[in-house]
């Protein structure tokens, strides 16, 4: 199932959803994402970095993006939540007036379909995407997990912006790192029971105005030059032609000027890395909102995350529906140096290519307490290498990667099952006795995008 | 032999039982095997349960897929090596999380649970069968099944059961002793047995002694 076809409310499939009719879906919005699919996406700040009034500003510059590129169309699903913000955003710009912070529940989703994107990648049938938005309260972030069970819909977000004002994160009475934000997210998805999170960070620095004397020069004219500028007053001009992948190669070239701005911020160096080591994608923007006052030039690049994310968002349907589990070892035997280097290697390989869940070699109970690396999780129980109740407890659609320098002793028991096809043993160590029949023995990261392929390929030959 | 429809349950790892009159409780239609074992070390069985000991265990009685077994090697689907206290530590995993009492049979219990089943007909592979049993444990039992029925047609419940023809079964003695009920498969060396006279064996102090000592469980109707 694809995992973004779940209820945003209850985070059940539609289809459980439905049968138990608690929750206020937007009329229609079974049928209407099956040929606009949602997008799930979810801002992540610390209170009072401007999250609320980004949003704002995003939604009015979606209500007249029209106005400059011809063809597209927003639209407010038939969702009174939406509508009531859509109301109050128009009003909040009209008087130039900042939002006030976001209330500390659970975020209630907002719905915008978007149609004819001016995305010209990627598969030509998804030509519009229901943006599902998550506005979390930042009070949320601050007391790290505290508040997870408002934030059950996590898990499901494919992508996260982290909306960073830099210098209210070193002028607040308890100065914070931008780090300690990524820590606390990470915390609150381990509450949740979950390591497999959102797949793409985008790193929004918000009140970009505030930092005109620290921001690099090619950055502040970046901002300035925004041809969509005028949208918030409904004022801009149109732009034939317009496509996001153009529109992101000036982004791009920005992006990685502000990854090198970001490092030198206090704990940026820290934050980078701790995303590049847990292999997610991520860009950088910064951005100007309309509620700053001395800020005379409107909002500016307030859709650059909107568009690295759509430009992003998963393609095609068979993509987002497949399933995998991934089964590491953590005995001494089995989980040896170069496997340990692979393993987060494959989760991430296996995440960007579906729905991924973890288990232990042994333990059909949980997969890897959340947090810890598998082999400290659970160096000392040393549990029989066995696979076959976590296999039974699998559904027939999973794909199952194992990797284990151990012989595995009930593994012939589902030699001449339908596992034979679904399921590959990557191994460091070459096994001499009655291998399974997906074997592959690996020695380096790069192994890991094949054995995924390989893994892949017999269950769509057999399909 | 008469034929009768026994109540049938399954436990937890899905493997059936069987009503008996005589013990007035449920009884494990055959010795506990490895596949219902490994469900429990996959389970929380403690650190005492870990590789090396199941290595251990292996190294005495292997293991066989089920999709191997054949008259000369059924009895390697069956938990051998293991010793009484660990047994009962299988069995309490049985019905935890459950108001089901599992544990051992004693001495009398099964003598007279054998002496009751070898006077009924088997009632057949599968009547005892669930519908959403796993693959394997499905294609185990009926393995075992028609290695029962090559050696003894038409077999007594108790036959079909490995009363007698499977392994030796650990069960309580008077005195805090145990001791193994059971006349095992030829091929094991088990020495001349009478059922008859319902003495289970005392197993010798070597190391291998209790190789092919293997056990049965019994659950108590609440």
């Amino acid at each position: 199932m694809n995992y973004e076809t779940r209820c945003p409310y209850c985070v059940r499939s539609l289809p459980e959803c439905r049968a138990a009719a608690v929750c206020d879906l937007p009329a229609g919005y079974e049928q209407r994402t099956q040929s606009v699919p949602p997008v799930w996406v979810m801002s992540a700040g610390f209170s009072g970095h401007g999250k609320s009034t980004f949003w704002s500003d995003m939604a009015i510059l979606l209500e007249n993006l029209g106005e400059a590129v011809p063809g597209f169309l927003s639209n407010y699903m038939a969702h009174q939540p939406t509508q009531d913000f859509i109301k109050a955003a128009r009003y909040r710009v009209r008087n130039h007036q900042q939002e006030s912070a976001t209330l500390n529940t659970r975020p209630e989703p907002l719905f915008f379909e978007l149609n004819h994107l001016p995305i010209k990648a990627g598969s030509p049938a998804v030509t519009g995407r229901t943006l599902v938005i998550f506005d979390a309260a930042g009070e949320l972030f601050t007391s790290a997990g505290g508040e997870s069970e408002k934030l059950n819909f996590l898990p499901s977000v494919s992508t996260v912006w982290l909306l960073v004002s830099l210098k209210d994160l070193a002028s607040g009475s308890e100065p914070v790192t931008i780090s300690e934000l990524f820590y606390s997210l990470q915390t609150t998805l381990q509450k949740l029971g979950t390591e497999s999170g959102p797949s793409r960070f985008v790193v929004v620095f918000t009140k970009a105005d505030l930092l005109s004397d620290s921001l690099p020069e090619s950055v502040i004219k970046y901002l300035l030059d925004d041809p969509l500028q005028g949208l918030i007053r409904n004022s801009a001009t149109v732009i034939r032609g317009f496509s996001v992948e153009n529109y992101l190669k000036e982004a791009a070239k920005i992006s990685a000027d502000l990854e090198a701005f970001a490092v030198e911020q206090p704990g940026g160096r820290q934050f980078v890395n701790l995303l590049r080591r847990k292999g997610v994608d991520v860009s950088f923007c910064a951005v100007l909102t309309s509620g700053a006052p001395e800020n005379e030039h409107g909002a500016c690049r307030v859709l650059d995350p909107l568009f690295w994310t759509l430009l992003h968002a998963p393609k095609t349907e068979p993509e987002l529906n497949r399933r995998f589990t991934l089964i590491v070892d953590n005995h001494e035997a089995g989980a040896s140096s170069s496997l340990q280097s692979v393993m987060q290697t494959f989760r991430n390989v296996l995440s960007r290519r579906g729905r991924t869940s973890v288990y232990t070699l042994g333990n059909a109970v949980a997969g890897p307490v959340p947090g810890q690396s598998p082999h400290s999780a659970a160096a000392a129980s040393c549990r029989p290498a066995l696979i076959g109740p976590i296999l039974e407890r699998l559904s027939k659609e999973e794909l199952v990667l194992v990797l284990t320098a151990r012989q595995i002793l009930d593994l012939p028991d589902f030699r001449n099952t339908e596992w034979r096809e679904r399921m590959l043993v990557c191994s460091p160590v070459e096994f001499q006795d009655d291998p399974w029949p997906q074997t592959m023995r690996i020695s380096s990261q790069q192994d890991c995008e094949i054995a995924v392929s390989r893994l892949i390929r017999p269950a769509v030959e057999a399909n | 032999m008469s034929a009768r429809t026994p109540r049938i349950v399954h436990d937890r790892t899905r493997f059936p039982m069987v009503w008996s009159d005589a013990a007035q409780a449920f009884i494990g239609y055959f010795p506990v095997t490895k596949i219902q074992l490994e469900y429990f070390l996959c389970d929380r069985p403690g650190a005492a349960f870990d590789q090396r000991w199941y290595e251990s265990l292996l190294k005495l009685n292997e293991r066989i897929a089920p999709g191997r077994i054949q008259s000369d090697n059924f009895y390697k689907a069956f938990v051998t090596g293991i010793s009484p206290v660990q047994a009962k530590q299988f069995a309490a995993w049985l019905g935890r999380e459950s108001d089901e009492t599992y544990t051992l049979l004693n001495q009398r219990q099964w003598y007279d649970v054998y002496e009751e089943f070898r006077e009924y007909e088997s009632p057949g592979i599968q009547s005892l069968l669930l519908p959403a049993q796993p693959p394997r444990v499905e294609l185990l039992l009926q393995k075992i099944d028609s290695v029962c029925q090559k050696m003894k047609s038409p077999a007594s419940l108790a036959d079909a059961m490995l009363m007698q023809g499977g392994v030796f079964e650990w069960v309580e003695m008077d005195g805090d002793a145990w001791g193994g009920a059971g006349k095992p498969i030829a091929a094991l060396n088990p020495g001349l047995i009478s059922l008859s006279n319902r003495r289970p064996r005392q197993p010798g102090n070597t190391e291998s002694a209790t190789a092919f000592f293997g056990f049965r469980v019994i659950k108590r109707e609440i």
